[in-house]
C-alpha cells in the first residue's frame, strides 16, 4: 500500500516536474548589426528547435517566444539573406542572436525628410503654434473656423447673407495680417475676401500666429501679425486620411489626403476637399437664407524631393472652384439675376496656383543654407450681390532668394535674399446707387486695374547669447513701381528675466496695398453708394498704402502649482497708422465712403491670459482681451464699429485615458458700437451699441484605436442670433418707401443658432 | 445680465479652485531606478503612472531615474512599480514579465540591449 502511494506520488511529481518544464517558455530577439555597429531587429526569423517540428518566427520587434521542447536543446534560427545560425540552450530563459548577412551590400538607410530651408521660426519671435491636436477641438471646417481656441484672432462676419467670416487681430481687420501658406503668398489680393475658406482644416499641419510685426523675410506686408499656415507634407502626415463631416443643416465635408514615398528620393502628398451646403435655411424668416448654398472643390498635389545630400526641393499646384448662392429665399438666377423680383447674390471663384522651392543645406554646417520659394496665382473672383457687381481678375508672381548663415559662430546668424513680387489686377465694380470718385458725378460703373511690380532686398540679423538674451534685427527695402521705395524696419528683443519669465518686446513697420473693393465686400451688400473722396495719388484706388507702426509688449511666466504645469501672459500692443484707407460709414448710412486717413487712427490691445493644466488631463485656458480701436472718421475720432471693446474666453479640455476627449467653450463679447442709422426710416434705425452676448460650444471626440476617430459637437449652444440682422429686409430695393434703407452688413453677432454637426477621421499611418 | 454673473462667478471659482487645490494632501516624491532605454519606454512608463495618488512622475532614459511624487494614503510604491512592471519595464521592486516584455517595440528591449542616447529621447523631453 505504502509503496503503491510512493509510486503514484513519484508519478505526479515526475509529470508535474515534466508539465513545468513543457510550461516553460525560451524569449529570444533577433538582430543584425547595421553599417553603423548599432542592432536592428529581424522581423520574421524563423526559429526551430532542431529535430522537432516546433517553431515559431520573430515579431515587429525582432521578438520570440518559443516554449520548451522535452529533450530538444538546439535553436535553429534562420532569415532570408543571412547565414542561419545554431544555438544550445541549456537552462536560460532568454537569448539574444546575432544573425550576419551573407550579402555584401548592405541596404541604404534613408533619413527622414527635412522641411525646406529658410523657414524655421526664430524662437525670438513670439509665435504661438496651433497644431492638429488644438485644431481638433473645433473640428469645423477651415481656416476661418480654426481659432476658435485662440484668443489673439477673432472671427466675425462680414455681413447677414454671404456667410464670409473674416478674422481680425488686434482688433484691425483680415487684410492687415499677413496670412500666409508655408511662408509664400496665401490670403491676400482678391483672395482677401473668400481666402481663409478656402483651406479646409484637415489639410493643416499646424498653425503659427504671430502677433505684432513678424519677420522681414516674408515681406512688408503684416500690420497686426501674421498668421503662417504649414500644410499636410509627404513625409509628415498619414498615408491615408478620411475626414467626413456633416452638420443639422446638411453642409456636408468630404477630405481626403493621401501620401506615398516613391523611391529614397521622391514623396508625394493629395490633398481633396470636397464640400457642399444644399439646403436652402431662412430658421429667422427673414425670407433671407441664413447661410447660402454652394460647393467647393479643392485639391492639391505636392511632390518633394531630398537626395538626402543637403538637396531638397518641392513643387506643387493647387486647384480650387468655389461657388456660393443665397439671398432670398427662392432666388432663382436664371430669372432673377439683375431685376427687382428677389435680392440674390452669387460668388463664383477660380483659383490655380502652382509653386516650387528649391534649397541645399550646406553638408556638415546645418546653419549654413540657402533657398528659392516660386509661386504662380491666378484668382478669378465673379460675384453680384442684388444690382451690385464686383469682378476681379489677379495674376500674380512671387519668388523669394534666402541665404542663410552665420558670423563666426552660432550666436550671430543671418538671413539675406532677394524677392519680386508681381501683381496684376483687373477688377470691375458696378454699384445700383452709384460710384463717385472724388467728387465727380455718379457713375454705375467703374473698373480699377493695376499692375505691381516690386523687386525687394532684405537682411535679418539674429543675436543669440545661448543663455537668456536674443534679438532680431531686419530691415527690407523694395521698389515699388507704383508707390515708390518702401522701407521696413522690425526689431525683436527677448530676455529671460529667469528661466521661466520671458519679456518680449518688438516693434517695427508694416506697409500694404489695400484692395479696398475686396476687403469690404460686406458694403456690397448693402443699398450704400460707394463714394471714393479726398485721393491721394492716381494710382490704385486713388489711395496710398496703409502704412503702420507697431509696438509690442509681452511678458510670459510659467508655473509650477501642484506639481502641474501652467502659464501666465500679459501682452500689449499699439499700432499707429501713418496713412490708411478708411472706410466712413458713420457720415450717412447712404453711402460707404473711402478717403485717405487725415488725422489719427490707431489700436491699442491688451490681453491676458492664463493656461494651467487643472487636474491630469483636464486643461484650462482663461483670456481676456481688451481693445481700443480708433480712427479719425468724417465725424470726427470714433470707435471702430463692429468691434467688441471687451472679450473673455474660457476654454475647457478633458481627455481621458480611454481616448475621449471633451472640448467646451464659452467667451463673452462685449458691446459694439454699431454705424450711425439715424437717417434710416425709424423702423430701420438700430441702436448706438449692441448688447453683449455670449457663445458657447461643445464637442465629444473618441479615438478607436489608432485608426478612427469620431465626433459630435454642438456650436452655439445657447441658440444667441441676431433676431433681425439685415436692415430693410423686407425690401431690399427700397420699392416702397422713398429711400433704401436696405443694409446687411450691420453685422455683430451670429446669424443662426444652434447647430449641431458630426463627423469621423480614418488614418492609416 | 444673468448669464454674465454665472460667467464671471465661473471664472472666478475656477481660478480659486484651482489655487485652494495646492493646499491638499500630504505627498511624498521618490526616486526608483527604473529600467527601460528610449523615449518611447520614458512615454509608456510615465503614462502608466497617469493613475490615482501620483501627482507627477518623470523618468529619465539616462539615468534611469524615475521622479515620482504621490500621496502615500491612496498609493505605495509597491504598487507604483506593479504599475510600471504591468506595461513591460522592471524595477528593483517588480519584475515585468515575459510575455508583456517580449511585446515591447525593438528600441524598448532594454533586457536586451542598450538604446539610449537614441535621438527620439531629446524630442519626446521637448
Amino acid at each position: 500500500m505504502k509503496r503503491i502511494g510512493i509510486t503514484i506520488f513519484m508519478v505526479i511529481a515526475l509529470t508535474f516536474s515534466a508539465r513545468l518544464l513543457l510550461a516553460q517558455k525560451l524569449m529570444g530577439l533577433v538582430v543584425e548589426k547595421n553599417a553603423e555597429g548599432v542592432d536592428e531587429p529581424l522581423t520574421g526569423a524563423n526559429v526551430v528547435w532542431l529535430g522537432t517540428s516546433k517553431g515559431t518566427s520573430t515579431g515587429e520587434n525582432g521578438v520570440f517566444m518559443i516554449d520548451r521542447v522535452e529533450g530538444a536543446n538546439r535553436l535553429i534560427v534562420s532569415f532570408i539573406g543571412y547565414r542561419s545560425d545554431t544555438l544550445t540552450i541549456a537552462d536560460q530563459t532568454s537569448v539574444k542572436i546575432t544573425l550576419q548577412s551573407d550579402q555584401v551590400l548592405k541596404e541604404v538607410t534613408v533619413h527622414g525628410w527635412k522641411p525646406a530651408t529658410g523657414i524655421d521660426q526664430s524662437r525670438g519671435i513670439n509665435t504661438v503654434i496651433m497644431t492638429e491636436k488644438e485644431l481638433f477641438k473645433a473640428a469645423c471646417c477651415n481656416l476661418s473656423e480654426s481659432f476658435e481656441t485662440n484668443p489673439s484672432v477673432d472671427v466675425s462676419f462680414t455681413d447677414a447673407i454671404t456667410g464670409t467670416r473674416q478674422i481680425q487681430m488686434l482688433g484691425l481687420a483680415g487684410p492687415n495680417t499677413m496670412i500666409s501658406i508655408e511662408n509664400m503668398p496665401g490670403v491676400r489680393g482678391l483672395a482677401s475676401s473668400q481666402g481663409i475658406q478656402f483651406i479646409p482644416g484637415t489639410w493643416i499641419n499646424s498653425i503659427q500666429v504671430t502677433k505684432g510685426v513678424g519677420s522681414v523675410v516674408n515681406g512688408y506686408e503684416s500690420i497686426a501679425g501674421q498668421i503662417n499656415v504649414e500644410m499636410k507634407k509627404p513625409q509628415e502626415s498619414e498615408k491615408l486620411f478620411i475626414n467626413g463631416y456633416v452638420n443639422q443643416s446638411a453642409r456636408s465635408e468630404m477630405n481626403l489626403n493621401y501620401s506615398l514615398v516613391t523611391g529614397d528620393k521622391w514623396a508625394t502628398t493629395f490633398l481633396l476637399h470636397g464640400s457642399t451646403r444644399p439646403i436652402e435655411m431662412d430658421e429667422n424668416d427673414d425670407y433671407f437664407l441664413d447661410f447660402p448654398t454652394g460647393s467647393q472643390l479643392n485639391f492639391i498635389n505636392r511632390w518633394v524631393y531630398n537626395n538626402n545630400k543637403g538637396l531638397l526641393g518641392q513643387v506643387g499646384i493647387k486647384i480650387l472652384t468655389d461657388g456660393k448662392q443665397g439671398g432670398q429665399t427662392g432666388f432663382n438666377p436664371e430669372q432673377d439675376k439683375f431685376t427687382t423680383n428677389r435680392y440674390g447674390f452669387e460668388i463664383n471663384t477660380k483659383r490655380y496656383e502652382a509653386w516650387g522651392k528649391i534649397g541645399y543645406q550646406f553638408v556638415g554646417k546645418p546653419y549654413k543654407s540657402v533657398g528659392l520659394q516660386l509661386s504662380g496665382i491666378k484668382h478669378d473672383h465673379e460675384s453680384y450681390y442684388g444690382l451690385n457687381l464686383h469682378d476681379g481678375d489677379e495674376k500674380s508672381f512671387y519668388s523669394n532668394l534666402i541665404y542663410q548663415s552665420i558670423i563666426s559662430n552660432t550666436s550671430h546668424k543671418f538671413k539675406s535674399g532677394l524677392s519680386f513680387l508681381y501683381d496684376d489686377f483687373d477688377e470691375t465694380l458696378e454699384v445700383a446707387n452709384g460710384i463717385e470718385l472724388e467728387g465727380s458725378s455718379p457713375v454705375a460703373s467703374t473698373t480699377f486695374d493695376r499692375t505691381e511690380i516690386v523687386p525687394g532686398a532684405f537682411f535679418e540679423y539674429t543675436y543669440d547669447d545661448l543663455k537668456n538674451f536674443s534679438a532680431i534685427a531686419g530691415i527690407r527695402v523694395d521698389q515699388h513701381n507704383l508707390f515708390g521705395t518702401i522701407f521696413t524696419p522690425r526689431l525683436h528683443l527677448r530676455y529671460n528675466l529667469t528661466p521661466t519669465t520671458t519679456l518680449r518686446v518688438s516693434a517695427g513697420k508694416g506697409t500694404r496695398v489695400a484692395n479696398i473693393v475686396s476687403e469690404n465686400s460686406g458694403v456690397l451688400v448693402s443699398a450704400r453708394a460707394f463714394v471714393l473722396s479726398d485721393f491721394q495719388t492716381k494710382k490704385a484706388y486713388g489711395f496710398k498704402p496703409d502704412v503702420a507702426w507697431n509696438y509690442g509688449l509681452n511678458f510670459s511666466q510659467d508655473f509650477m502649482l501642484d506639481y502641474r504645469a501652467g502659464s501666465f501672459t500679459v501682452d500689449y500692443f499699439f499700432t499707429d497708422f501713418q496713412n490708411q484707407v478708411v472706410l466712413d460709414l458713420d457720415r450717412t448710412a447712404r453711402e460707404a465712403r473711402f478717403f485717405g486717413l487725415n488725422g489719427k487712427s490707431f489700436s491699442h490691445s491688451l490681453q491676458f491670459q492664463v493656461d494651467y493644466e487643472l487636474m491630469r488631463r483636464f486643461d484650462l485656458r482663461m483670456a481676456y482681451r481688451w481693445l481700443n480701436v480708433k480712427t479719425d472718421y468724417t465725424e470726427g475720432l470714433l470707435v471702430k464699429p463692429l468691434i467688441a471693446e471687451h472679450r473673455a474666453f474660457v476654454n475647457l479640455a478633458y481627455e481621458t485615458k480611454s481616448n475621449w476627449k471633451f472640448d467646451f467653450t464659452v467667451q463673452w463679447l462685449g458691446k459694439q458700437r454699431i454705424p450711425d442709422t439715424s437717417q434710416n426710416l425709424t423702423e430701420y434705425q438700430l441702436p448706438g451699441y449692441s448688447p453683449d452676448y455670449f457663445l458657447m460650444n461643445a464637442q465629444i471626440t473618441k479615438d478607436f484605436g489608432d485608426k478612427w476617430s469620431v465626433y459630435l459637437g454642438v456650436e452655439n449652444i445657447g441658440d444667441y442670433k441676431l433676431d433681425n440682422p439685415i436692415v430693410a429686409s423686407s425690401d431690399p430695393f427700397g420699392l416702397t418707401t422713398v429711400q433704401n434703407d436696405f443694409d446687411a452688413s450691420m453685422v455683430w453677432g451670429p446669424i443662426f443658432g444652434r447647430m449641431a454637426y458630426a463627423g469621423f477621421r480614418f488614418r492609416i499611418k | 445680465m444673468k448669464t454674465r454673473i454665472i460667467f464671471i462667478i465661473t471664472f472666478i471659482c475656477i481660478t480659486f479652485a484651482s489655487i485652494a487645490q495646492t493646499k491638499s494632501k500630504k505627498v511624498v516624491t521618490a526616486n526608483l531606478k527604473v529600467y527601460g532605454n528610449c523615449g518611447m519606454c520614458k512615454g509608456r512608463i510615465e503614462s502608466a503612472l497617469d493613475h490615482k495618488g501620483i501627482k507627477q512622475a518623470k523618468w529619465d532614459p539616462t539615468t534611469k531615474n524615475l521622479n515620482v511624487v504621490y500621496v502615500p494614503s491612496k498609493i505605495t510604491e509597491q504598487q507604483i512599480c506593479d504599475l510600471i512592471a504591468k506595461v513591460g519595464h522592471d524595477t528593483d521592486k517588480s519584475k515585468s514579465k515575459d510575455e508583456v516584455y517580449a511585446k515591447l517595440p525593438f528600441c524598448c528591449l532594454y533586457r536586451d540591449h542598450d538604446h539610449s542616447g537614441m535621438q527620439d529621447d531629446e524630442k519626446k523631453d521637448h
